[in-house]
């Protein structure tokens, strides 16, 4: 909801045509570790519980990606952001937000 | 007209529909007869709509209507600000989508970040501030932490110069916005760069270099109100976040002068919640990494039985009051 980047500077761009060159840093640009993937298919709002319903392909209620802990990969509470996962942060322990 | 007691002051959870760690402090909320009213930013307008009134003797008037919950906005004890996701317009054009979201942040949004007598873990603005970087180590070095020898700069020949001198050093980025390739998000992982590799291309924008610590496990506190959970993790890598496969989690005491120079920096940026990253040296020094104002932490709790969202839960519970 707020976007926490666009704090300085603030106005917008100006372009004065000089070319600089593509960052280095770009070059580091790498996938994510592998991470505990989705294994629903829908997701609701429990207005009793207030917490989040998971449902597999055919509808049927399934476990919340938060209690599969399997070894070897990342799980959902972990800090490792996979980026696609519905509206997470690309990494998951720092921001809150994405807007796009 | 009713009296609303402590009792009735909703908690408001402010985050995506996807997300476990939220769940988890709202059945513990559930549980302790705390009502929970739960929304994502990105449900405005379609099924989330706010009012609110000032100009009387009170703070804001109103409320925000989920399809399930209400909150009175004079009433909410506190907020848990997660993981909401942004507003979107699809259907509107660029200009008219960015004057939507534009009143969206600043009037929802607004509103919001100005509730009356409301705990907020953690303040938008304050996580805000306290996401950049450099401004966290500035207040580390301030509130007392060891630091690692850190350069940032878009200098090619001060980045070799520190490479040279302060060698092994890693190459961390900054900040992490979203990249696509071939639809798929991208990351920059923390690895080491030698002074070779450095070229002009470093002019292109700030990087940052630091020294590579030599450590012989990482530490993870977790800092929830007045309550600090440590935890050392033992994996072998460099940046513990890539695998978690080989983890082992051990809680243990944090010095108290760490937990003082912890205290310090959360004050200094109005921050409630804070997960500090330490690396732990062959010596027993405390090495500050980072504090991730909205750091992870759930996945920490069954393998090391620490009660951490019993602490969320009663720090939200207690609001205020409870500070």
């Amino acid at each position: 909801m707020f976007n926490h980047m666009d704090r300085f500077p603030t106005a917008s761009p100006l372009p004065q045509g000089h070319l600089t060159a593509a960052p280095w840093g770009l070059r580091r640009i790498a996938p994510y570790p592998p991470f505990e993937g989705p294994v629903y298919a829908t997701v609701t709002l429990d207005p009793e519980t207030q917490t989040a319903r998971y449902f597999d392909t055919s509808g049927a209620p399934t476990m919340s990606p938060g209690h599969g802990t399997s070894s070897g990969t990342n799980p959902a509470t972990g800090t490792t952001g996979q980026g696609d996962r519905n509206s997470d942060s690309p990494d998951s322990d720092t921001g809150n937000d994405t807007d796009q | 007209m009713t009296l609303v007691t402590n009792d009735d002051r909703p908690v408001l959870v402010v985050t995506n529909l996807d997300d476990p760690t939220a769940d988890f402090v709202i059945a513990e909320l559930h549980g302790r007869g705390v009502p929970v009213v739960r929304f994502d930013s990105g449900d405005f307008p379609a099924t989330l709509s706010c009012s609110a009134a000032i100009g009387g003797p009170d703070s804001w008037r109103g409320s925000v209507q989920t399809p399930s919950r209400r909150a009175d906005l004079g009433a909410v004890r506190s907020v848990y600000y997660r993981r909401p996701s942004g507003f979107a317009f699809p259907h509107l054009d660029k200009q008219d989508e960015r004057f939507a979201v534009a009143q969206a942040r600043y009037g929802l949004g607004g509103i919001l970040t100005s509730l009356p007598g409301c705990l907020y873990v953690n303040h938008p603005n304050r996580i805000g501030d306290a996401e950049y970087k450099p401004a966290g180590l500035a207040a580390a070095a301030a509130a007392g932490f060891t630091l690692p020898p850190t350069l940032i700069t878009n200098v090619p020949d001060d980045a070799r110069a520190f490479i040279k001198a302060q060698g092994p050093v890693i190459f961390k980025p900054i900040s992490v916005p979203l990249y696509l390739v071939d639809g798929k998000a991208q990351t920059v992982p923390v690895t080491e760069v030698t002074a070779d590799e450095i070229d002009a291309s470093v002019s292109g924008t700030m990087h940052l270099f630091q020294k590579r610590v030599d450590k012989v496990a990482d530490i993870r506190v977790t800092a929830i109100g007045e309550q600090i959970f440590a935890v050392r993790i033992d994996s072998g890598l460099l940046d513990w976040r890539t695998d978690y496969g080989t983890h082992t989690y051990t809680p243990l005491a944090t010095p108290p002068v760490v937990e003082r120079s912890m205290r310090a920096y959360l004050k200094h940026f109005g921050l409630v919640f804070g997960a500090f990253d330490f690396a732990l040296t062959d010596r027993g020094e405390w090495i500050f990494i980072e504090c991730n104002p909205s750091g992870q932490w759930a996945w920490m709790e069954p393998p090391t039985g620490l009660p951490m969202t019993a602490a969320l839960a009663a720090l939200l519970e207690g609001g205020l009051c409870g500070q």
